[in-house]
């Protein structure tokens, strides 16, 4: 006996096979070059160029990973990334949630205005800004200096835009209820807004992390040395100290980049979870 | 204690030509439960948090305890509000939710957590302070919110369709509850809601919204003996009032048929047609064999609805006068639970005379 498949069938399962062709393409997209990285900074430096390829380190060395050490300051970028990274995350957090909650919930003159212009600086690539904001800091002599790279990038359009719309979203009442029960700004925003925006707000902070950790070309423009030069930087310096061709100690600084961010990334995520205002309207 | 007073005060929404709420003119007594009623959309929510300082009135005044509060923000108003979704803080336990507006104020620790306690033995919610909202059952968590209101022993209570999101059974006992606790603290109290029986049932006195217009204010007596006009007789009242329309009028007498004339009180030259007005037990089915009598309306019953204690006839009347029309196609009869009425059985309605209500051609009431 023949099974024929309704057409309604057929359609999941042409659905599920195009599901699984996509998720085949974004693993040979993203999956294949960050396995590749890992693999690399294990390899012997002829092993990395052997053709055909092998897909396990065989010997096993982690001689690319005291490259690394010995090579370049290291422990210098990596310091210079956290301080940049968490200086720019926390002032951009900030800002971002104050404004969107004065955009979301003051009523000022101007508010429309403000609300474009934030729009508009989201659509300014900031390579156009650049050339301009690099006169300023060297006129203000800080060229070199934590403040010269971090100042310049610590404004946000996005953050604010991101959580003005997920405010908004809100249940209105309870905000009124705030209001009733004359909470003040700061207290609504602490006790009410925020509780209720964990989520959104733990993923503009994510998006936040991860942007800051992978700034280069502002910083390269701006550090001279290893004094402030942040990560992605410190890897350039590394393929110029090990030449052309020695790749292993460069995938191998590459991989001690991106393991704190993931760190960050995998504590951070469990906490975007949906539904903290179940139990705020209705029955 | 407190007195609320409307004083003309309209709203206008921007982008809207007509006023949600059209020159309310209302006074609340010092410790009255005053009950709003209207359809959906008439603009009770709108009046109430105009009260309450969450809307801003487009014109005329407000006033609480004779001072003008129309320009004076929400918190500075000593007012409280129960949301019809409850409104309650998702991230607090039931007692942060009812103590946050007293530590706002700067209540003390020590205080606050008396107050608490002391309205969640009033509410029964004791147990229940240390959970969060997301975890409690509907009837706890409008308990809560009337906590939330309580705790801060305000002037006035505004309460916007407290009950909408409680089941039919927990909508009756709270219903009772709410009323009897209001009279207990003495709180002036503005209870919106869309429910007659609710309103019927729990006002000192009810107000009648329709289109944002005032339409009456009065007992719930007052309001189911002699309404103002046709909306009112039809909004209170369950089932509602029985309206013949096109009634016309001889030499001062509104013929609805051969045997029932009305007398219709007019000072001058009175209108040429009224609406009639009889509300389902000022009809009476009279028993067979008995004489016909003036005031009788003879009907087929085309439909009946046993309630347990009473029952309602659905009756079409035969023998209208010409052009004379019954508003909903029949008339509701409601006759004692031992009277035996079948479908299809040709009856004589007697009206009881007293009772009826006469409304003129544009819906008022005549007197
Ligand atoms: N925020 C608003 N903007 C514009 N129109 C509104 C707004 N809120 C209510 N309305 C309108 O005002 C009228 C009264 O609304 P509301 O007071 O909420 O009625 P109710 O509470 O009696 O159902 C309705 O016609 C409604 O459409
Ligand atoms: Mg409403």
């Amino acid at each position: 006996m023949t099974t024929t498949l309704a057409p309604h069938e057929r359609s999941g399962a042409l659905r599920a096979a195009g599901g699984y062709l996509g998720l085949l393409v974004v693993i040979l997209v993203v999956a294949l070059p960050l396995y590749w990285i890992l693999a690399a900074s294990f390899k012997e430096r002829p092993d990395i160029y052997t053709v055909p390829v092998t897909w396990l380190p065989d010997p096993v060395t982690t001689e690319n990973y005291t490259a690394v050490r010995t090579g370049v300051d290291f422990v210098d970028y990596l310091r210079n990334s956290i301080i940049i990274t968490v200086v720019l995350t926390a002032v951009q957090v900030v800002l971002g949630v104050l404004s969107a909650y004065a955009l979301a919930f003051l009523r000022f003159p101007g508010r429309g205005v403000v609300l474009m212009v934030i729009i508009a600086a989201l659509m300014v690539p900031s390579q156009i800004t650049m050339i301009s904001n690099y006169a300023l800091v060297s006129g203000l002599g800080w060229r070199n200096s934590f403040a010269g790279i971090i100042v310049p990038l610590a404004g946000v359009a996005f953050g604010t835009f991101l959580m003005r719309n997920h405010f908004l979203s809100l249940p209105t009442e309870v905000l009124e209820a705030a209001e009733m029960d004359a909470a003040g700004p700061i207290r609504t925003l602490l006790r009410v807004v925020l509780p209720m925006s964990w989520p959104t707000l733990i993923a503009f902070t994510l998006i936040t992390v991860v942007n800051e950790w992978n700034q280069y070309l502002w910083p390269l423009l701006i550090a001279e040395d290893s004094s402030v030069a942040p990560l992605p930087v410190g890897l350039t310096q590394l393929q110029d100290a090990e030449g052309l061709t020695n790749w292993g100690p460069v995938m191998a600084g590459t991989v001690l980049t991106m393991v704190p961010i993931l760190v960050v990334f995998l504590l951070l995520q469990r906490h975007m979870i949906k539904g903290l205002t179940a139990g705020a309207v209705k029955g | 204690m407190a007195t609320v007073t409307f004083e003309g005060a309209s709203r206008t929404y921007p982008h809207s030509t007509r006023p949600a709420v059209d020159r309310l003119e209302l006074e609340v007594h010092d410790g009255e439960f005053l009950v709003v009623v209207g359809p959906s959309g008439c603009g009770k929510s709108t009046s109430l948090r105009m009260l309450a300082g969450l809307e801003p009135v487009t014109g005329g005044r407000v006033l609480i305890d004779g001072a003008d509060v129309t320009g004076r923000r929400a918190r500075d108003r000593d007012v409280a509000m129960v949301f019809q979704s409850y409104a309650l803080y998702p991230n607090m336990t039931a007692g942060e939710n009812m103590g946050f507006a007293l530590r706002n104020v700067g209540v003390s620790k020590a205080e606050t957590k008396a107050r608490v306690a002391e309205a969640a033995r009033i509410l029964e919610l004791e147990d229940q302070l240390d959970r969060r909202p997301s975890r409690m059952s509907g009837g706890q968590r409008q308990r809560v919110a009337m906590g939330r209101a309580i705790v801060r022993n305000p002037k006035v209570f505004c309460m916007d369709e407290p009950l909408s999101n409680l089941d039919a059974k927990l909508r009756v006992s709270t219903r009772a509850e709410i009323a009897g606790l209001q009279r207990r603290l003495g709180t002036t109290t503005v209870y919106v809601t869309h429910d007659q029986t609710e309103a019927m049932t729990m006002g000192d006195r009810v107000c009648v919204l329709l289109d944002g217009e005032l339409q009456q204010v009065g007992s719930p007596t007052e309001l189911y003996e002699r309404p103002r006009n046709t909306f009112v007789a039809g909004f209170i009242g369950s089932p509602a009032i029985n309206l013949v329309d096109a009634v016309p009028v001889r030499e001062g007498r509104a013929v609805v048929s051969g045997s029932l004339e009305l007398v219709v009180p007019a000072q001058g030259p009175g209108p040429s047609e009224v609406t009639v007005g009889i509300r389902p037990e000022g009809l009476e089915v009279v028993a067979d064999g008995e004489p016909p009598r003036a005031g009788d309306l003879a009907a087929r019953v085309t439909r009946i609805e046993r309630m347990g204690s009473e029952t309602f006839v659905f009756a079409e009347p035969t023998h209208l006068t010409p052009g004379v029309s019954v508003r909903s196609g029949h008339l509701v009869v409601r006759v004692g639970k031992r009277q035996v009425v079948t479908e299809g059985q040709p009856l004589v309605l007697r009206t009881h005379l007293d009772e009826v209500l006469l409304f003129g051609p544009d819906g008022d009431a005549l007197r």
